[in-house]
């Protein structure tokens, strides 16, 4: 038993992580035309040819063989990162497409030709060969295909076959929001399994995890250089307590997160209920530590130069994304127990 | 990152499940503090005789020599059987014997190890006074080195079972001149010596294991001390952060049956309004997200021991999971009063025995060092804050 990353994986994250800091840094008052110019068609061709979209997909289906437990070290960096949650579109797409004996799509997906909006189910989801319902897709402008899931499977639609949708403004305003009706949208690409929302509620948690880390982080370190009566203010027991909770909150819902990926990727009978718990919890930890990181920050934490806004944003969406905290928190009461 | 068990691992699990189902006792444990000494003590005895006391000490000193692995298995089998709780012997097994193992001399660890394992000697804590809580550091209990004994003159207060312990594991200021935390010295104190007397304290929800003890120049011998004189304070920070490693996994799994029996509960009970507490929305959200929680303590928990296995000291970590251990369990406490309502006020039906562990549930945060000082030690030692208050 080990929960934690072994050596083989530290090394494969710290290569990731090396390339995030160089190209995703995460800046305060950064234009939102530059941040998106950032994180366009070069970035995802960039990570695509690290092996970061099929990391978790077989060899025979054209990925690199790693599990779901790497993808989730992978994606709390890309949470802490701030990556387009396109990211879930194109690794949970690619399998999509490879498990429905589709692939040339799964290819193009995971050589980062092809880009993968997500859906965020509103009213009356029905996803198999024909998509039907009310959605809002996230980061689907300038996509080639969409992502939908419901308990029932997952489909992959061409962007051509939504027909015209109504544009939003995203409260992360870093990804676009577009809202669709559909009522029969055909799926280039189908299963009939909740696998793939079991694994997109651990992938976007993995996020979630990242985000509340991050949030911790800045704050810390805000909380070490800002003086104020004569001290650094980390050292009031006032702000030191509330970023000690933000730590529990990390500790607990990293923790839960990785043990949920094993449990999903080794099929334990505990898996619904992990993977339930880590979705909901992931996300009140995200959002606790994210506006708690703005209260650290003062004034200054409302102002857009500052970082803790981002996160506060992201971990909103992050939320809504494959079942938000509220309804898994309830699913976990129904689920079997441990 | 796995959660396999090794074929040894699962043929221990598989022992232990099976001796105790055939060992632990079938009576609950005794309300009265002296009968429940008696059992606690046949129990441990019974432990010591079949080799499972002590699972992961030394064998030399009576211990089974196994790994942290398996003595985790064994707290959470043990939990999961629903056999008896530590009780008298928390401070021997979780706090003086292993401070002893790291720190002790070989004469100390080959007298006492063994008779705390066989429960042949019952220890008690001797931390807190009445002027140094939460700063323990300021302790004023004096020990003046006298020949090859310290006379040991002042107070000390919440020392559980201190009227019916032998063994005391003592703080005491040996050098006044020093600053706090450089002048004290972890000593080993016979409680039967003369001069040291205990009185029982009654607390909020009935039970009196607390005494305050009272020390009138006690002499004991400097062979008693543990480390050196005057480095105690690190010898004592030692034995508190096993408080916090594996001995919780024990409490954990206790937990998460409390919140299994607080969900049955809650299909058992019908609120004011004819409806059945689990069909309420707000109850379901409230014990899903405790659900939720006590995975996320779980998994917590083997993160820590996954840490354990590479640091033979459990770090500053084990506060994140004391903290959250002592809310998550409070807060379990003051749903079940949501639920039952009125039906928690009457102390003489079944759900009213939740309202006693409510009650004695409000030490959960206080006892084996505060919330607020967990907070402290998190911000200093884990993320590295500026100290000062």
């Amino acid at each position: 038993m080990n929960l934690l990353p072994d050596s083989e994986q530290t090394q494969l994250l710290d290569a990731a992580i090396d390339f995030l800091r160089k190209e995703a840094p995460v800046r305060g008052g950064e234009a939102l035309a530059a941040v998106r110019a950032r994180m366009g068609r070069p970035f995802w061709k960039n990570i695509a040819e690290l092996g970061w979209i099929g990391l978790g997909l077989s060899e025979d289906d054209g990925g690199v063989g790693y599990t779901l437990a790497e993808e989730a070290l992978f994606f709390r960096e890309f949470g802490r990162y701030l990556v387009s949650p396109a990211i879930l579109g194109a690794v949970l797409g690619a399998r999509v497409a490879a498990q429905a004996g589709k692939a040339e799509i799964a290819e193009g997906i995971i050589a980062g030709d092809k880009i993968v909006g997500v859906a965020i189910n509103l009213r009356d989801a029905r996803v198999d060969e024909k998509v039907s319902g009310s959605y809002q897709v996230i980061e689907g402008e300038g996509a080639d295909f969409i992502l939908f899931c419901s308990e029932d499977g997952a489909a992959l639609v061409a962007a051509s076959q939504l027909g015209a949708g109504r544009d939003g403004v995203c409260l992360d305003d870093r990804v676009g929001l577009t809202n669709f009706a559909l009522s029969g949208a055909a799926a280039a690409a189908c299963v009939t399994s909740s696998d793939i929302l079991r694994r997109g509620m651990i992938l976007t948690a993995a996020m979630l995890a990242g985000v509340a880390e991050a949030s911790r982080d800045v704050a810390v370190e805000y909380a070490k250089t800002r003086v104020q009566f004569g001290q650094a203010i980390g050292g009031f027991q006032a702000i030191k307590h509330r970023l000690s909770d933000m730590a529990v909150r990390c500790e607990a819902a990293t923790s839960l997160v990785f043990h949920a990926a094993i449990a999903v990727r080794d099929g334990l009978p505990i898996a619904a209920l992990d993977a339930a718990s880590a979705k909901a919890f992931a996300g009140d930890a995200a959002m606790e530590n994210a506006s708690g990181s703005v209260q650290v920050h003062g004034g200054m934490g409302v102002t857009e130069q500052m970082t803790p806004h981002l996160y506060v944003k992201r971990a909103r969406l992050l939320d809504q994304l494959f079942g938000d905290h509220r309804s898994h928190y309830v699913a976990a009461l129904a689920a079997p127990a441990a | 990152m796995d959660l396999d068990v090794s074929k040894e691992e699962r043929e221990f699990r598989e022992k232990v499940r099976d001796w105790l189902q055939e060992n632990k006792p079938r009576e609950a444990r005794p309300r009265h503090s002296r009968d429940a000494v008696a059992f606690d003590k046949a129990w441990q005895r019974k432990l010591f005789d079949a080799g499972y006391a002590g699972v992961n000490w030394p064998k030399e000193f009576g211990g089974a020599g196994l790994s942290t692995i398996e003595q985790f298995i064994w707290h959470e089998e043990a939990a999961l059987a629903d056999s008896p709780e530590i009780g008298i012997n928390f401070v021997g097994i979780n706090h003086a014997g292993p401070t002893l193992i790291m720190c002790g001399t070989d004469e100390q660890c080959s007298f006492h190890l063994p008779r705390i394992l066989s429960a042949e000697s019952i220890w008690c804590q001797g931390f807190s006074e009445p002027g140094a809580g939460s700063d323990l550091a300021s302790l004023s209990t004096r020990g003046v080195i006298d020949g090859d004994e310290i006379v040991v003159t002042g107070q000390k207060i919440w020392t559980s079972y201190g009227n019916l312990a032998k063994y005391q594991e003592l703080l005491i200021r040996t050098d006044p001149e020093s600053p706090k935390h450089a002048g004290i010295t972890w000593i080993i104190a016979d409680m039967e010596a003369k001069g040291v007397e205990a009185r029982p304290i009654r607390q909020m929800g009935g039970g009196e294991e607390f005494c305050e003890v009272f020390y009138d120049e006690a002499r004991f011998p400097i062979a008693n001390v543990v480390g050196q004189i005057n480095d105690g304070w690190n010898v004592a920070r030692a034995t508190l952060s096993f408080e916090r490693g594996t001995a919780f996994t024990a409490s954990q799994i206790r937990l998460a049956q409390r919140v299994e029996a607080l969900i049955d509960l809650a299909r058992d009970t019908a609120l004011p309004s004819g409806k059945f507490a689990i069909n309420d929305d707000y109850f379901a959200y409230e014990l899903g997200r405790m659900r939720a929680e006590i995975r996320a303590m779980r998994a917590m928990t083997l993160v820590n021991m996954s840490r354990l296995l590479h640091q033979p000291q459990p770090g500053p970590e084990g506060s994140m999971l004391k903290l959250y251990n002592s809310d998550l369990s409070q807060r379990l406490s003051r749903l079940s009063m949501e639920i039952l309502g009125a039906g928690a006020l009457d102390r003489s039906t079944q759900a009213g025995e939740w309202g006693g562990a409510f009650l004695g549930n409000h030490s959960a945060s206080i006892g084996g060092g505060t919330s607020e000082i967990q907070r402290n030690i998190i911000g200093e030692r884990v993320l590295g804050l500026p100290r000062s208050r």
